[in-house]
């Protein structure tokens, strides 16, 4: 009796990976806005831990596979609500983006724009910093980040701030970082597919590797 | 007569010290004293006014023993306006032509008026004064500083008192100054200017206590005077009795309106004086050096004399600057600003620590300097009974961005905006102040379908064939969209837009100026 007790204590705790089952209400996930996506995610995109998004050129539709979620979260007043603090305002926060975040589109699909805040610098150091004093200083809804090459110490240290922060935490990167070995609880492999995004996932902490497609 | 009053030409003829003595009462300093029993709660506002009669000689420089005359720089061109002691003692008044106190006194020193000397001195008076109570104004055509100090009284144990510590402070500054009390701030300065150092404390006490001042102390153009005088009005009193219509066409509106205001029958507006607050503080280092560590705590010792001034003055800071002192180098500066004033040194430390840590210093340093350049007046701290900092949780989320601030730079971070404009390079703007909320726009406008990336500006686009090539050949999806708008700042743009898909999957907007026929990526969709 009691041994069984303490076995379900063990299932309990998130660390333990159960193949077969995925996780059917993952509170701590935003919806992806994909049916299927969120499926295979068990819920949608997991918060508090680093996502990888792998891919070989920007511009694939990676942002609008985002954008559903970003929209939902940009549009959500934050946790203060019902207390009479003014309610906390959470960024979403672009780190160093390849081209500019376009106002004019973003307004069009939804996104309350005054929430967006973009970080550029030229030096990868920097870039690192920012993204881990965003992540941990809980005051960002999602934290977008664009980098090439990051060593797996600094990734780890990402992921531990995405855990103390407890924000989405997306980064891209270059499809040949694919074979490093990576901390991120969530890692996959966009490809364009026809009209569609073919989704590899390749590393599920909450599921199991599967192929999606998504059509944006 | 010349601006002053008979009591104060009385006075500079005697050799006691006039901040002590009342002007027109000769007798003891202790009735001055008693006169400012006023009980410390009352209703209403009682303002004070701190006057200097002797302003224009006191802002000259030099030695205040030989006798001197200062002229007046408008109006009574070749009279003198005032005198020192010294001269006075030899027969010279106020109002004497140049020619006459030549005559009388030939080493008298005569100088210019200097008006621009004199509102810099009522200037720093004014922020000594706001020690007191925080409504000070300035009156500089009276040299006088009115202040409003009901709710200072209890703090500083009554009124009495308070008159000693101003009187006390201002002898220390080297100034002579008459004080008066009264419910409003016009009839306190009349009776400073008529020399009565007193205090009214009730209004209803107002006009029976104004009616026997001279019309001297309204400080009105001599010709009004003479022709009040020439109608035999001598008094408050007897002014304020005329009829109101008469007295408006003959007098003017202007001055009946100032009667009514000194006696509380209308309200009056004064401008508060803002204290031009700076913080200016430096400090040597023991020895020159690289280590930040020291650098850190010297910067710690100059941000806790900020925080006590901070903390004096009620405000909060918003920019400071650094300047980093080398032997033989020229100095480093480096600039903090934050998005809302801020007291608290732990947090500028932290932020100065961040900007510390990207320094790269060309010299060991020797000093260091910090200034705090703009201050935010009205934002009380927030902090708590014990100090500390509350956190309020509405702000958290700009303490990110000024921590990323700190170290990459005011232009590395910033907020985005959409404009209401076609031309899509206009559409889009740099948000710098976040702090504000940003009024959302309406729905968005009706126009073609957007990329979610841009490019800061258009990159011109290959042709192979006469068809714009970007990483391989492209495929048309949608398009065109003609833009043809901005003829009235000669930023016009004539172009055809279209959606294309390269090979390897990215969808991007290009488009064709119709002018140079020339393609270009303007944004790619993501």
């Amino acid at each position: 009796m009691s041994s069984k007790h303490s076995l379900h204590q063990l299932l309990k705790n998130p660390r333990i990976w159960k193949a077969g089952s995925a996780f059917a209400d993952n509170a701590a996930a935003v919806s992806t806005g994909f049916k299927n996506l969120d499926r295979a995610l068990a819920g949608g995109w997991p918060v508090g831990v680093l996502t990888e998004l792998l891919l070989d050129s920007y511009g694939i539709g990676e942002l609008k596979l985002v954008m559903p979620a970003l929209v939902h979260l940009s549009q959500q007043s934050g946790e203060g609500q019902g207390s009479s603090e003014p309610v906390a305002e959470r960024w979403i926060l672009w780190i160093s983006p390849p081209y500019i975040p376009y106002a004019p589109a973003l307004e069009q699909v939804g996104m309350d724009v005054s929430r967006v805040l973009v970080v550029h610098s030229g030096h990868r150091v920097d870039v690192l910093w920012a993204m881990e004093q965003a992540l941990r200083s809980a005051t960002c809804a999602a934290v977008l980040a664009w980098f090439q090459a990051v060593d797996e110490r600094s990734m780890r240290r990402l992921q531990l701030a995405a855990e103390a922060g407890g924000c989405w935490a997306v980064l891209f990167r270059p499809a040949r970082f694919i074979r490093d070995s990576s901390p991120a609880a969530l890692r996959i492999h966009l490809r364009p597919d026809a009209d569609t995004i073919r989704l590899d996932i390749v590393k599920n902490r909450s599921g199991r590797p599967d192929t999606v497609f998504v059509d944006t | 007569m010349p601006r002053f009053a008979k009591s104060q030409l009385l006075l500079l003829g005697q050799n006691d010290s006039l901040s002590r003595q009342p002007l027109t009462h000769v007798d003891a300093t202790s009735s001055a004293a008693s006169n400012f029993r006023v009980s410390v709660e009352g209703p209403g506002k009682l303002w004070c006014c701190v006057y200097f009669p002797l302003l224009p000689l006191e802002v000259l420089p030099g030695q205040d023993h030989s006798p001197r005359a200062v002229v007046a720089e408008s109006g009574k061109r070749g009279r003198i306006l005032i005198c020192n002691r010294a001269a006075a003692r030899q027969g010279i008044r106020p109002g004497l032509s140049v020619n006459a106190a030549f005559a009388l006194v030939p080493d008298l020193e005569i100088h210019q008026q200097d008006e621009r000397l004199e509102a810099k001195a009522l200037k720093r008076l004014a922020a000594w004064a706001v020690s007191f109570t925080p409504v000070v104004s300035i009156d500089r055509l009276s040299r006088a500083l009115s202040m409003e100090i009901r709710g200072s009284l209890k703090l500083f144990g009554g009124l009495e008192r308070l008159r000693e510590k101003l009187l006390a402070d201002l002898k220390r500054r080297g100034h002579r100054a008459v004080v008066s009390c009264a419910p409003t701030a016009r009839a306190s300065l009349w009776l400073a200017r008529a020399g009565q150092e007193t205090a009214i404390a009730e209004l209803q006490q107002l006009p029976g206590r104004l009616a026997q001042l001279q019309i001297s102390c309204l400080d009105w153009p001599e010709s009004t005077e003479r022709k009040l005088r020439q109608m035999g009005i001598d008094t408050l009193g007897e002014c304020i009795r005329l009829p109101r219509d008469g007295f408006a066409r003959r007098i003017g509106q202007e001055k009946l309106q100032q009667l009514d205001q000194g006696f509380g029958r209308q309200p009056e507006l004064q401008q508060p004086f803002q204290t031009p607050l700076r913080f200016d503080s430096g400090l040597d280092l023991p020895a020159e050096t690289l280590d930040s560590s020291l650098l850190r705590e010297a910067l710690k010792h100059l941000l806790l004399r900020l925080e006590r001034f901070l903390r004096m003055h009620q405000v909060g800071v918003r920019r400071l600057r650094l300047d980093l002192q080398h032997h033989k180098h020229p100095l480093t500066p480096l600039e903090l600003g934050l998005l809302e004033s801020r007291a608290d040194v732990d947090y500028l430390m932290e932020l100065a620590g961040l900007r510390f840590d990207a320094l790269d210093l060309p010299a060991p340093v020797n000093g260091i300097r910090l200034r705090a350049e703009v201050m935010a007046r009205g934002d009380v701290v927030d902090a708590d009974l014990f100090g500390r900092q509350r956190a309020g949780r509405g702000r958290q989320h700009l303490h990110l961005v000024e921590r990323l601030r700190a170290r990459l730079g005011m232009e590395g971070v910033y907020g985005i905006r959409a404009v209401r404009e076609h031309r899509p390079e206009y559409a889009w703007q740099v948000v710098n102040r976040l702090s504000k909320t940003i009024r959302r726009n309406g729905p968005a406008q009706h126009v073609g379908k957007r990329p979610l990336w841009v490019l800061e500006s258009p990159v011109p686009l290959e042709t192979v064939e006469g068809k714009p090539v970007h990483g391989g050949k492209l495929v048309l999806e949608n398009g065109p969209e003609r833009i043809e708008t901005g003829w009235w700042d000669g930023k016009d743009i004539r172009r055809d837009y279209y959606i294309v898909r390269s090979l390897s999957g990215v969808r991007s907007w290009i488009f064709r100026d119709c002018r140079h026929s020339a393609w270009y990526l303007h944004g790619v969709f993501g």
